[in-house]
């Protein structure tokens, strides 16, 4: 390191120091100002030194004592409190709601955010949800597509997540919803979740680490005792993947077709029903088909941008 | 005038206190992908404090959702451009990094990396040398205001000022000196191994 950079980088925390006192004048900024527009680096020698004493502070929100420091102080907490407000309010357990918050996934993108009780959803592709924060529990509303929510373990808390008609409350497990035409799909990974349709509470079904049920708008529930496997394979989008262990060529168009603007078709029906093993990256589109047409011994054409053509 | 700078005071230690949460902490990430490249300490060093400067001019920030993926998109392009200048180009090299798609989404080491370890932070406190530890110490742990702290050591402002001085510089040694990257490589390795 040459004397000049070490020179800048002592300068840069005297600074620091400097702003850090408790009486900050317009001679300390005219002076701050001509130091900075003597050499480009030092302003972001500056920054850094700043940056790395404040990240420095003791990190709970409120620490009591002696924060009367000037105005400006007070005024930098009043922009974090709105930057970390979701999570202040929950730690705080002051009632917050935060009226529907939303995250949309386009088609082939899938996102995983952290909600404000610590749960995380991992949304799938061309889905939305809408969290609101209640008093008591957290409402999810999957608008569409389908999303995998890793629910923090809150005994205090509900996570609740509605769809169409369908209701699913869990607590400190982990389940995906998906949303179909005429209903929802659910799937359990961890622990346990109840679900109902409509207003039969009464009616709730249980379902635990590896069912997966179909609930429809009319209120029909049908279990289904899967094994963990398949589970673990229908929820393979989550990293980014198609996993095909014996399933209808059908079945695995439709799959691809959700994540991609280039859609396969098949040209040929009767060949839906063969039967695919194969683990394929969900934005492989034309991998996947060329795998097919050596598999299944048919034409694939794949000369169009927005289209794949099988058989 | 004097309303004016204290107004350019806020409006730096705004974006200072933004770098603090969303910036300064994936700094050993960074370093430890620039080091995957075969970077020299040196250039890293370089390019970091350029990132910096980029990021310091920064009029508004409330735009930047993912200040982490944003502080890599940066550092991607400043290393292109410097490996581009040099008179020897490893084309491979070029086309790996112009290739890499930052992973906008939250990995393990993200979010590992997106708080400062507090116990190491203390630790590096306690090492300062005792005048200037109790400084640093009522002022960053305590949250004491240097006046304050002045009356209850007994000596003047500028004497806390001149500790606290002290106390960033050799903070900032000791965050230069990489035990965070050190850290995140350890932390890196645990991830791949579990994966």
């Amino acid at each position: 390191m040459t004397g000049n950079a070490q020179n800048i980088e002592d300068t840069a925390a005297y600074w620091v120091a400097r702003m850090d006192a408790d009486d900050w004048g317009a001679e300390d900024e005219a002076q701050l100002q001509s130091w900075l527009n003597a050499d480009p680096r030092r302003r972001g020698e500056l920054a850094r030194t700043q940056a790395l004493w404040l990240a420095l502070d003791r990190p709970d929100a409120d620490r009591g004592g002696d924060r009367e420091d000037a105005a400006p102080v007070y005024r930098r907490r009043g922009v974090l409190a709105i930057l970390c407000a979701t999570a202040a309010a929950s730690l705080a357990g002051v009632w917050y709601f935060d009226s529907a918050r939303s995250y949309e996934t386009e088609l082939g993108e899938i996102r995983r955010v952290t909600l404000s009780d610590g749960s995380v959803a991992t949304i799938n592709t061309a889905s939305r949800i809408a969290v609101h924060v209640e008093k008591k529990k957290e409402l999810i509303r999957l608008d569409h597509g389908e999303a995998w929510f890793q629910v923090a373990k809150r005994p205090d808390r509900a996570f609740v997540v509605e769809t169409g008609a369908v209701t699913v409350r869990a607590s400190g497990t982990a389940f995906s919803v998906r949303r179909l035409d005429r209903g929802s799909e659910v799937m359990v990974t961890e622990g346990s979740v109840e679900t109902w349709c409509g207003s039969t509470i009464d009616q709730r079904v249980f379902l635990r680490a590896g069912d997966r049920a179909f609930i429809s708008e009319d209120g029909m529930i049908r279990k289904q005792r899967a094994i963990a496997a398949s589970i673990d394979r229908s929820l393979a989008w989550r990293a980014g993947k198609i996993v095909l262990l014996g399933d209808p060529l059908d079945y695995a168009i439709a799959e691809f077709n959700r994540y991609n603007h280039r859609k396969l078709v098949l040209l040929d029906p009767r060949i839906g029903v063969e039967q695919l093993d194969g683990v394929f990256r969900f934005d492989d589109v034309e991998g996947f088909a060329r795998t097919v047409g050596q598999v299944l011994s048919v034409k694939v054409d794949a000369t169009k941008s927005d289209v794949v053509r099988i058989g | 005038m004097q309303g004016s700078a204290s107004q350019a005071n806020t409006k730096r230690r705004l974006l200072a206190q933004w770098m603090a949460t969303g910036i300064l902490p994936h700094e050993p990430q960074v370093r430890l992908w620039l080091r995957r490249y075969r970077i020299s300490r040196e250039d890293a060093d370089e390019i970091v404090q350029d990132a910096y400067c980029a990021i310091a001019r920064l009029d508004s920030f409330d735009h930047i959702d993912r200040p982490d993926a944003y502080f890599f998109a940066i550092v991607r392009n400043l290393m292109l451009r410097r490996i581009r200048r040099r008179r020897v180009v490893q084309i491979d090299m070029v086309a790996e990094i112009e290739s890499y798609v930052d992973d906008d989404r939250p990995s393990p080491e993200r979010e590992v990396a997106a708080k400062l370890d507090w116990a190491r932070v203390l630790g590096l406190i306690a090492d300062l040398p005792e005048r200037c530890r109790q400084a640093v110490h009522l002022r960053k742990v305590e949250g004491w205001s240097q006046r304050r702290i002045a009356e209850h050591m007994n000596i003047t402002e500028a004497a806390v000022e001149k500790q606290i001085w002290l106390g960033i510089k050799a903070l900032r040694a000791a965050w230069d000196r990489g035990p965070f990257v050190e850290e995140a490589a350890s932390d890196a390795k645990r991830v791949e191994r579990r994966s």
